[in-house]
């Protein structure tokens, strides 16, 4: 394999370019089945994912990559810098991380960011702008409910 | 999307399901009044069995202790990886404090299936009742007193969870004639909103000696024939 075949370009949905090696990117079930397909070129298009998320996502795959690949750092290792990874992303990176990690197909990246998300996420509030809903409850329903659910409201 | 905003696309309802099922109970409970949809997507069996799988996956530590006047306080904690580990440390939570009504009925610890703890009084007397409780949720049912489990007969019982029903049940076994060691069987299932006892019939007449354990719907007990 020469050494260009052992590179792939990601492209962003704003059009930014990543050059990264091909045992970084097949860390995406999503990429690896285009690249078996043979469907497309050395340039992929992510049409779902803009170039600050794209980043990240590499970011993840490298580390990951390498881990795996030589096995000198311990996993101990890697599961802090897992944690230092998501741990100062704020709600709207996290929802696009998870967003981009579905639609990639990592599950290691999936399940992370869900992790990260769910010990993030502590009040109704919060829930509310994570998955930006409305509430739509009447005020009688809700006191309903909230009685139904009481156990869970006495801290 | 600049972060502070609102997210303006969703998210499939399956990782958010994903997302809810690693959540304490308690967050997953206040979760059900933020929409109807949410409401009646997390009240779903699917979602139910989702939270169970991975709850079962990271277990915890129960401790139980049984105060005067039949205070009951719960504890748990992190099961540790090594627990031979000489510099271990413990971090154990509070989870909940209950009285359970009867006043000094002196409750014992009779099993437990999943997150629900079976307690039985001592002695039944006529006003006494079982006690089925959930430290997860600090909520408790009691259960009356299987039929001719008197003072004077002796009854063992033992709770398990139907796999295939889905129910949990309560099984009893009294010695209604201590000389010819005759028993009598009794079910009675969890959360069908009827609360009686039905005999049932067992072919080996048999009295448990020992606790049980249930195992995928099957209860083990060694037992006296």
């Amino acid at each position: 394999m020469s050494k260009s075949e052992k590179k792939i370009v990601l492209k962003s949905l704003d059009n930014e370019a990543f050059e990264v090696e091909k045992a970084v990117a097949l860390q995406s079930q999503t990429i690896w089945v285009m690249c078996e397909d043979k469907c497309v070129g050395n340039e992929i298009p992510l049409e779902n994912v803009t170039g600050q998320i794209l980043a990240k996502v590499i970011d993840y795959c490298k580390k990951h990559a390498v881990v795996d690949g030589d096995g000198d750092e311990s996993s101990e290792e890697l599961k802090n810098w897992d944690t230092e990874f998501t741990k100062n992303m704020d709600q709207s990176t996290l929802f696009n991380m998870i967003l981009a990690a579905n639609y990639l197909n990592i599950k290691s990246l999936l399940n992370l960011t869900c992790q990260a998300v769910a010990d993030k996420t502590k009040t109704i509030d919060e829930f509310h702008t994570f998955l930006n809903i409305e509430n739509n409850f009447t005020p009688e329903e809700e006191a309903q409910i909230c009685q139904e659910n009481l156990w869970a409201f006495d801290d | 999307m600049m972060s502070g905003e609102t997210n303006s696309c969703s998210i499939p309802t399956d990782l958010v399901n994903d997302i809810l099922s690693r959540l304490p109970a308690k967050s997953v409970a206040r979760f059900r009044c933020v929409s109807k949809l949410w409401s009646s997507i997390l009240l779903r069996p699917y979602f139910t069995e989702l939270f169970l799988t991975r709850s079962s996956a990271r277990p915890r530590l129960l401790f139980a202790v049984e105060q005067e006047g039949d205070d009951w306080c719960f504890f748990t904690s992190p099961q540790p990886k090594n627990p031979d580990d000489e510099e271990l440390s413990l971090e154990v939570t509070a989870d909940c404090q209950m009285k359970f009504p009867g006043g000094n009925t002196c409750l014992e610890f009779c099993g437990r299936a999943s997150d629900l703890i079976y307690l039985c009084p001592h002695i039944s007397e006529h006003d006494q009742c079982i006690i089925i409780c959930k430290p997860s949720t600090g909520q408790f049912t009691s259960l009356p007193i299987p039929k001719e489990c008197n003072r004077r007969s002796f009854w063992r019982s033992f709770i398990g969870f139907d796999p295939i029903g889905k129910y949990f049940k309560v099984l009893s076994i009294g010695e209604l004639d201590a000389d010819e060691k005759r028993c009598q069987y009794q079910i009675l299932t969890l959360g069908t909103g009827n609360d009686s006892w039905r005999k049932i019939h067992c072919p080996l007449n048999n009295f448990p000696s020992s606790e049980g354990i249930c195992i995928s719907g099957v209860l083990y007990y060694l037992a006296d024939s």
